[in-house]
């Protein structure tokens, strides 16, 4: 994996350049300055890029020497010096460091990384002859092959070899830098320059699918706390792709950690750095999908740690799938709660008549749980029947895919039902059952059952009343014609042994059995006015008003009263109940304004509180309005019958017709100034 | 006119009175017969029960017939008058407390002459009785079929 990262190295030494991790030089020095003019810069370089330093010295150039060198070269020695980024250790020292010889290399890199360096820059200087360089070869290749990121320098005295021994020595190694004459010469191995092609190629492969592959890829170092535990993260490489699906770019998150990029991440319900922590410690891949409440994004993350320390991931942005996907647990969730919760008994039906799906009103009135009734017969358990009953309108439904609606009653689940079944089509148009919806319709059916009752009831009540009518307006009058005609025959027949007190009281009989036959009319025309049924057409209110008006003046022609009525008032209604409205109310006002010089009476169309009313209006004698509220009741008056003659009824019969008209009326009056009636028509949209 | 008769069907012996006296008064001096219900009235024109063996040549020339009576009521009296041949054609003033609405159109229907209701107002119902009697008596002429033996 090295490479694609861009983890090469920066040597610090001209002729060799950049070289990835994992690689290891050699030099052949002849001085001590040979050593400080290709190691010292090495060293810088390693510095530079946050790798941990070690040098381990030997021999010809010791601690001190190196110490000094690199003191001279450094202006910021101490500081690297108390980082522990920079460590200068004689060969013996360091030998006896590591635990297992073997490992060191391993340990040591590791060790760098959770100290939060990029890698291990090691110089072995003034080493022995060959015999003991296996000693500390030997880890370094070890520590190559484990992929750590570690890159040594071995520098050997020149003159201990012979061309030979040289080559040999090179062959351990990618390269060797020597000296001839006074410049250095880069000798590369062979098999590390096929090594090196090989790898080139591979590289630029997989460069340009890093590069171009729609997942967002990242290379990240862990970075661990006192503890050990993972804390942080650093980004070491993205690519384009991750750039745009995090929204942050390559250049300001480079090199820096995920806490300072993404403030807030490690409170993030998702722990990341925990998770990565775990793949870069050991070393097990891990596939998961998250919410990064920090970016406000779901992602599907593979994670995988290609060195101990370090991981990769590939993102891929799933936003939209995951909010499609909740959008559908959502309608998922609501059509549920809806089905649940309406009150009607709903079962999905199959053509076997299974129940494929109830909601919990069905399942509750069949005493089991919604998921209970899948796969049962509807008519088993619902009726108790073995097979369909006749009235089933889910079997008609099968047969003929229509819609169908029944009546049931059904004492199991108590009461009656009304029962539709709406077929179900599969996408190819077939018939795969219905929804079966059963309303329970028993309340409504009780209410009918009581209205029935009730309209029968008031038929019979009715009828009792028209017969009571008739028998007090035949029955009630007979005595009343005999007490009037024997009364006129005693008058007639008798006149000379009556004086005229006799005669007066005669006639005072006459007169009271007059008034009681019409109070017997006027109740009969009461109780009629309610009873009759409304024969509702086109009525000209204002032709009425003057046919009334005509008969009206013939019953007094010496008076003159100014009749205004406004024409074309139309509206509709029954014809012989407004006749007898308007002839009660035009009567009062022709009657109550007997006493007045100038009579004025006017029916028109007005407005009260925004509603159009009616009006009829006489300047006689009004009435106070402190009694308005007896107007309308039967036998109430306001005036005596010596005053203005009549029963009391006449309002009282005017409010119940403009009532079954589904109108309103009130007066309003004042005493000697006249009255005005108001009254409107519903049934005739007024 | 003595040859004419009236028929009053009416269960209320005030009214007969006071119809007689007001019929008396306007004149009309014919021969009254009264039936207490339809069942008499009934016997009477057809020449049957007290009245088997009647001359049915004679029959009255107006029948002042009231609705509401025991035993047999004005309308079913008229409806068995128009049903049968012999009644068939003769004049029937339905004289009546009721002036319900149904009563006048079911009266007209069956096939009474006329309609009147009696006020209570005696001097009203003499002016009502001189009329019909008038009418009935002097102007109107009877169907001949009456009078064939």
């Amino acid at each position: 994996m090295k490479g694609i990262y861009s983890d090469k190295r920066n040597t610090g030494i001209s002729l060799v350049g950049e070289v990835p991790w994992g690689t290891s030089l050699c030099q052949f020095y002849q001085t001590p300055e040979d050593l400080v003019e290709i190691l010292v810069p090495f060293l810088l370089a390693g510095l530079k890029d946050n790798e941990l330093c070690v040098w381990v010295t030997n021999g010809k150039i010791g601690e001190e020497e190196v110490r000094q060198a690199l003191e001279k070269a450094l202006p910021n020695f101490k500081k690297y010096r108390k980082n522990r980024q920079l460590e200068i250790i004689s060969y013996p020292r360091w030998k006896i460091k590591g635990e297992t010889p073997g490992k060191i290399i391993i340990a040591e890199t590791d060790e760098a990384i959770f100290k939060g360096f990029e890698g291990l820059r090691i110089i072995f200087s003034s080493l022995p002859q060959w015999k003991g360089r296996k000693v500390f070869l030997s880890p370094v290749e070890a520590a190559i092959k484990a992929g750590r990121n570690v890159l040594a320098v071995f520098a050997y005295p020149r003159d201990d070899f012979d061309a030979r021994g040289i080559m040999e020595v090179v062959q351990k190694h990618q390269c060797a830098l020597i000296r001839n004459a006074d410049r250095w010469e880069v000798i590369q191995s062979s098999q590390a320059r096929i090594a090196q092609d090989a790898l080139k190629r591979s590289e630029e492969k997989l460069s340009s699918l890093f590069r171009h592959m729609a997942e967002g890829f990242a290379y990240h170092r862990i970075v661990l706390d006192e503890n050990g535990m993972p804390c942080d993260y650093v980004f070491l490489e993205v690519n384009s792709a991750f750039e745009r699906l995090v929204g942050l770019k390559a250049e300001k998150i480079i090199g820096k950690r995920v806490t300072q990029v993404l403030p807030g991440i490690e409170k993030d319900s998702t722990d990341w750095i925990g998770k990565y922590g775990q793949v870069a410690l050991t070393g097990k891949p891990l596939n998961f999908e998250s919410y990064s409440e920090v970016l406000k994004r779901w992602y599907s993350v593979s994670a995988f740690s290609p060195h101990r320390g370090f991981f990769a991931v590939t993102i891929s942005d799933i936003s939209d799938k995951k909010s499609h996907e909740d959008e559908l647990l959502q309608a998922k969730t609501e059509w549920e709660r809806t089905f649940n919760s309406v009150p009607d008994l709903i079962a999905l039906l199959d053509t076997q008549h299974r129940v494929i799906r109830a909601n919990k009103a069905m399942a509750s009135r069949l005493g089991v749980t919604p998921d209970q009734c899948v796969g049962l017969h509807c008519f088993e358990v619902v009726h108790g029947f073995k097979s369909p009953p006749g009235f089933c309108p889910h079997r008609l439904t099968c047969q003929d895919g229509f819609e169908h609606v029944a009546e049931v009653h059904e004492p199991r689940l108590g009461g009656y039902f009304m029962v539709s079944t709406t077929p179900i089509f599969n996408d190819q148009g077939q018939l795969i059952g219905s929804t079966h919806v059963a309303r329970d319709i028993t309340d409504r059916k009780r209410a009918e059952d009581n209205l029935r009752q009730r309209t029968a009831e008031l038929e019979i009540a009715n009828k009792e009343l028209e017969s009571f009518s008739y028998t007090v307006s035949h029955d009630l009058r007979a005595p009343l014609r005999s007490l009037d005609g024997f009364s006129q025959a005693i008058l007639e027949d008798y006149a000379d042994k009556l004086d005229a007190q006799g005669k007066e009281w005669f006639n005072n009989i006459r007169a009271s059995s007059q008034k009681m036959a019409e109070l017997i009319d006027d109740i009969l025309g009461l109780s009629k006015v309610s009873r009759v049924e409304l024969r509702i057409q086109p009525v000209n209110l204002s032709d009425l008003a003057w046919s009334i008006i005509k008969e009206l003046k013939q019953t007094q022609p010496e008076r003159l009263v100014d009749f205004i009525i406004a024409p074309g008032l139309e509206t509709s209604g029954d014809i012989n109940l407004l006749r007898i409205a308007l002839t009660n109310l035009l009567g009062n006002a022709f009657k109550f304004t007997a006493r007045c010089q100038k009579a004025r009476i006017e029916f028109g169309l007005t407005e009260l509180e925004g509603q159009p009313y009616y009006f009829i209006k006489d300047n006689g004698a009004g009435f106070d309005m402190a009694y308005s509220g007896k107007l309308f009741k039967a036998f109430q008056r306001l005036h005596s019958g010596e005053e203005y003659p009549g029963t009391g009824i006449g309002l009282a019969t005017v409010q119940r017709i403009i009532q079954r008209h589904g109108g309103q009326i009130q007066a309003r009056g004042e005493v000697g100034r006249g009255a005005i009636f108001y009254f409107s028509l519903n049934q005739a949209g007024l | 006119m003595d040859n004419k008769t009236i028929l009053i069907v009416d269960d209320n012996k005030n009214d007969v009175f006071l119809t007689q006296r007001a019929l008396k008064k306007s004149n009309i001096a014919n021969e009254i017969v009264v039936a207490g219900d339809g069942v008499e009235a009934l016997d009477y024109l057809l020449g049957r029960g007290k009245y088997t063996g009647r001359d049915l040549r004679r029959m009255p020339v107006v029948t002042l017939l009231d609705l509401k009576m025991p035993r047999l009521d004005g309308l079913e009296v008229l409806k068995t008058m128009r049903e049968n041949p012999l009644t068939k054609p003769l004049p029937v003033v339905v004289l009546t407390a009721s002036k319900e609405e149904a009563d006048i159109v079911e009266s007209y229907k069956l096939g009474t002459n006329a309609y009147v209701r009696k006020p209570v107002d005696f001097l009203q119902f003499a002016e009502a009785i001189k009329h019909l009697g008038l009418f009935w008596m002097v102007l109107n002429e009877p169907p001949p079929s009456q009078f064939n033996g």
